[in-house]
């Protein structure tokens, strides 16, 4: 087996970060390392959400993104799925009213699935409804549509959109406003990300999301995930650095290397 | 003025106007639009689902004897298991599955795509000069903005070091300089989306009116 240049370098970092991941993870999980995340305003903003939706007696909305489970934006739906785990359990400590819109059929079958783990594990079963989990148009703007037909007929008092988002973002944001819900938004396409700091209360701003599930959950594996992934970050800045000095001093070897 | 005598440029023209309605407020009209959209497109989709799985599927598997694509079919029809009581944790394995290879298929290109060519791109001159040896103070003032406002922004995403000092002060800027990329986007693309409304408002125009 030979590897294809041009990702050598890529395969042995997949490598590397790889072991540097699962020790970080090995040794928070056996507590030899200890793991405090900083504050994520827009991820504490959520209980303050679905406490006001519990209080006007409306229901909450939340969408996971539009997009797939594979692919390079598949991640963004994990992190949706694990911050969609915190809103059912919030959802039914409050007995508030859950509203999950779904664009991808894939997802459907996991969203129902989270959302119907989150009522048992909070011990209220009957809460989960068949249409808890809505699958509304695998079309980007038939989805859209039809969520803002269910935030007007509905009067959703809480929006929380995590996930992939393109150009329904806005439209989605600018119906939740409308309709006076609180709204939290997060997204790694940053593309997407100036609408919800225009239209939303809070915004988790690209990576943020992916922190959500660590930070909500606690949970020591996802927090050593989250800190290795921050020495990873601490590399790339360093790199980053050394190869513009070794650039301006004449020198390419460090650039050539990250495309060998 | 040349009305379109149409029937399907009347049909478009009623769509286009029934979902604006909701600019004024939700109302019936958008409602039968809304639900016909959405309706249509889902009627679509499973249109197009059965046509792949007897071409890509079907076809394959009993007329070219290609037996390998009955593992696909078979975790397809797993999905459905969840509908049978007491079989339900059988809809499980697919999802794994497919859980599995997209996490799978997706770790190698992130990073790449993502980080390192990423860092790549931004390992740049921080004092530029030309051909003949001149010096260029905006390629520099360029080169040093890409560079250190990585480098800053980046400071903003890492999560597991508390921030304080420096640190936050370094992580602030970030922040500051996320929202100025942030307004220049706005703006960009606030005007990309009034040139899909005069698209619209071109087509009712130039299609159904006919008075341009």
């Amino acid at each position: 087996m030979e590897l294809v240049p041009g990702n050598i370098f890529g395969v042995w970092a997949m490598v590397v970060v790889s072991i540097c991941v699962l020790l970080v993870v090995y040794l928070t999980k056996e507590g030899k390392f200890l793991v405090k995340l900083r504050r994520i305003a827009g991820l504490e903003a959520i209980e303050e959400a679905i406490g006001r939706a519990t209080e006007m007696g409306k229901p909450v909305h939340f969408s996971p993104g539009i997009a797939d489970v594979t692919g390079d934006t598949a991640p963004q739906t994990f992190a949706a799925l694990e911050v969609l785990t915190y809103v059912t359990t919030l959802s039914a400590k409050y007995n508030a009213e859950l509203i999950v819109t779904i664009r991808m059929p894939n997802v459907f079958p996991l969203a129902q699935e989270v959302v119907r783990q989150g009522y048992l594990a909070a011990g209220k079963p009957d809460l989960f409804q068949e249409e808890t989990v809505r699958f509304l148009s695998s079309e980007q703007f038939a989805y859209i549509a039809g969520v803002l037909g269910i935030f007007t007929r509905q009067r959703v008092a809480a929006n929380l959109m995590i996930g992939a988002f393109w150009a329904e973002s806005l439209l989605m944001a600018e119906g939740g406003s409308q309709v006076g819900a609180i709204q939290v938004a997060g997204t790694a396409n940053m593309h997407q990300i100036p609408f919800f700091v225009a239209a939303c209360d809070y915004t988790l701003i690209g990576e943020e999301i992916y922190a959500g599930g660590a930070y909500l959950s606690q949970d020591k594996v996802r927090l050593g995930s989250i800190a290795s992934q921050d020495y990873v970050k601490f590399a790339l800045m360093a790199s980053i650095l050394v190869g513009a000095v070794m650039m301006t001093a004449g020198n390419d070897w460090l650039r050539v290397l990250f495309v060998k | 003025m040349n009305i379109s005598t149409s029937i399907w440029t009347w049909v478009m023209a009623a769509c286009i106007l029934a979902i604006f309605s909701f600019i004024y407020k939700e109302n019936p009209i958008y409602r039968f639009a809304e639900h016909v959209f959405v309706g249509s497109t889902a009627g679509h989709a499973i249109g197009m689902a059965v046509g792949n799985i007897h071409r890509f599927g079907w076809v394959p598997l009993t007329t070219k004897n290609e037996w390998h694509f009955i593992i696909p079919a078979i975790l397809g029809l797993m999905l459905y298991a969840r509908f049978i009581k007491g079989y339900a944790w059988v809809s499980r394995w697919p999802i794994a599955y497919l859980v599995g290879n997209g996490v799978g298929l997706s770790l190698f290109t992130s990073l790449n795509s993502q980080a390192i060519l990423q860092a790549r791109a931004t390992m740049m001159d921080l004092i530029v000069h030309d051909k003949a040896g001149k010096f260029l103070l905006n390629r520099t003032f360029d080169n040093f903005l890409l560079v250190f406002g990585v480098l800053i922004v980046l400071t903003y995403f890492i999560f597991s070091i508390p921030q304080n000092g420096p640190m936050k002060k370094v992580s602030q800027a970030g922040r500051w300089l996320m929202m100025l990329t942030f307004g220049v986007s706005f703006g960009n693309v606030v005007a990309g989306r009034i040139s899909l409304l005069l698209g619209q408002i071109s087509i009712l125009l130039t299609r159904w009116l006919g008075v341009i």
